[in-house]
């Protein structure tokens, strides 16, 4: 069965809060390299894994992936205040 | 070096690689013949061998990789480990039976030499497949 791409903000949630990709890869328990592939979504975690990474992040899973494209985190915030 | 320049030279190097263990084999086998070549010829394909080994092989971590303890792999490392051993079982399967109708069909003897090579082979094959497809550790 073809899987589908799951979006993520990975990157971004990561940079925001300072974090190396060895500092996060440490906290979820693998491999650094694994934190770019998640990054450049050219891998889809498991669903242990993407609990770990809202974990991380203390953020709702739906907030952190997607199915469908994620929009900038700006104007999630811009669409909230209105 | 850009990607495709580096996994094109990647191919060709594994591709020597997989010719030089036979005819390195075979070389061995008919040594006699070969006469005072004999020594040029098995040199020249072992020093190859080893060569293309150091380079798609050890260089690269690939050969490491498809031997580490699977508990030391995280979930997208064993995914990649999971496709290379599926392609290298396949892959050895046809490989022996080919083999064993060579055995069946011709007086070709079954050494100590070919058997090593099967065993290497067998071993071999995973990083063969990482190194082919470019794909990382």
């Amino acid at each position: 069965m073809q899987s589908r791409k799951i979006h993520n903000r990975i990157a971004i949630l990561r940079q925001e809060r300072g974090l190396s990709r060895k500092e996060l890869a440490d906290q979820i328990g693998v491999n650094y390299q694994t934190v770019g592939y998640l990054e450049r979504e050219e891998y889809n975690p498991s669903l242990d894994l993407a609990f770990r990474i809202c974990e991380v992040f203390e953020l709702p899973i739906d907030f952190v992936f997607s199915t469908s494209p994620l929009s900038p985190m700006s104007q999630e915030l811009m669409n909230q205040n209105k | 070096m850009s990607e495709i320049k580096k996994n094109r030279l990647q191919r060709i190097s594994i591709t020597i690689h997989l010719i030089s263990l036979p005819a390195l084999v075979c070389t061995i086998m008919t040594g006699d013949q070969l006469g005072s070549w004999f020594q040029i010829v098995a040199g020249t394909f072992l020093g190859l061998w080893m060569l293309t080994f150091y380079f798609s092989f050890n260089r690269t971590g690939l050969f490491n990789f498809t031997h580490t303890k699977v508990k030391n792999l995280d979930e997208r490392e064993l995914e990649v480990s999971r496709r290379a051993l599926r392609f290298a079982y396949s892959v050895f399967s046809i490989v022996a039976v080919l083999l064993l109708f060579c055995i069946a069909l011709t007086s070709l003897k079954v050494g100590v030499l070919m058997a090593a090579a099967m065993l290497y082979l067998a071993h071999v094959l995973p990083a063969v497949y990482l190194g082919w497809t470019g794909e990382k550790r």
